[in-house]
C-alpha cells in the first residue's frame, strides 16, 4: 500500500524533496519502517543523502500522525500520513 | 481560558493580553523569546522555524491544560509561536498567563515554556553572518533507540 511521509527539521540535508509517498507492505509496523525506511525509499527512486546520518536522525526520531505520536508497535494504515518528526527545539 | 497558534505573522501583545483578561487575576505575566545575534560562538543572522503545526498546536493545549491542573481551572493562558524565517530581535514565541497571584504565575509561565521546548514539534535552523546556517539538536520525542 502507499502511505505519504513528510520528514521535518534537520531531515532537510538529506533529501531532495521532504514529502514523499512511499510503497509499504502490509501491517508494517513503526518499528519496522523505522529499520527499513532507507530501502523503501530507494524504491520509490528517493535518493538519500549520507545515509549513515540520516539512519542515525530515524532512530532518534518519532513518527505521528496528525494528532499523536505513534508507537513503535502501531500497524501503519493505509492512505495515513505519517510525520518523522527529529529532536524538537521550539521557543 | 487557553489559546494557542502558530502562524508567520508577527506576535500582536495586544491580542494576547485579551485573552488574560480576568477580573480576578493580579498577576499576568508575559514571556517572550527573542531571537539572538550568538548562538554557541557564531554570530547568528536570522532563524527560520519549522513546525508540524496541527501537532503542536494540539501538544500547546496539552501543555497549557496541565497547567491549570497544577495552579487552578482559572488560569488564562497564551501560547503563541512564529513559523518561518525570523530576524535577530523578532520574538518567536509568546507566553502569556494570568492567575490571582504572582507566583503561580510565575510558576505556569515557567512550566508552560519550559515543556513546550521539550514536547512541541518545532524545529529551528539558524542563519550565520559567514553564510552557513544549521538545524539545531533538540530533545528526542521517542524513547526508542534500538
Amino acid at each position: 500500500m502507499n502511505i505519504k511521509i513528510k520528514f521535518f527539521g534537520g531531515f532537510e540535508p538529506y533529501l531532495r524533496r521532504t514529502l514523499c509517498e512511499i510503497q509499504i507492505p502490509a501491517s508494517l509496523k513503526i518499528k519496522d519502517l523505522r529499520v527499513q525506511i532507507c530501502d523503501l525509499l530507494a524504491g520509490a527512486d528517493i535518493q538519500v543523502l549520507d545515509s549513515e546520518k540520516f539512519r542515525e536522525l530515524v532512530r532518534l526520531s518519532a513518527f505521528a500522525d496528525e494528532t499523536q505520536i505513534l508507537s513503535d508497535e502501531a500497524e501503519v494504515s493505509q492512505n495515513t500520513q505519517l510525520a518523522v518528526l527529529p529532536p524538537v527545539c521550539g521557543g | 481560558m487557553i489559546y494557542c497558534d502558530l502562524g508567520d505573522a508577527p506576535i500582536d501583545l495586544n491580542v494576547v493580553r485579551n485573552y488574560l483578561t480576568n477580573s480576578g487575576h493580579g498577576a499576568e505575566i508575559l514571556f517572550l523569546g527573542n531571537i539572538r545575534d550568538f548562538n554557541q560562538g557564531r554570530r547568528v543572522k536570522a532563524v527560520a522555524y519549522e513546525a508540524f503545526i496541527p501537532l503542536a498546536k494540539k501538544t500547546f493545549y496539552e501543555i497549557c491544560e496541565e497547567a491549570q491542573k497544577r495552579w487552578g481551572s482559572s488560569l488564562c493562558a497564551v501560547v503563541t509561536h512564529r513559523v518561518g524565517k525570523l530576524q535577530v530581535g523578532e520574538a518567536s514565541v509568546v507566553i502569556g498567563v494570568s492567575l490571582p497571584h504572582r507566583g503561580e504565575a510565575y510558576q505556569a509561565s515557567r512550566y508552560i515554556i519550559d515543556e513546550l521546548k521539550h514536547r512541541a514539534p518545532i524545529w529551528k535552523k539558524e542563519y550565520y553572518e559567514d553564510g552557513e546556517s544549521e538545524w539545531l539538536q533538540g530533545h528526542a520525542l521517542c524513547q526508542s533507540h534500538s
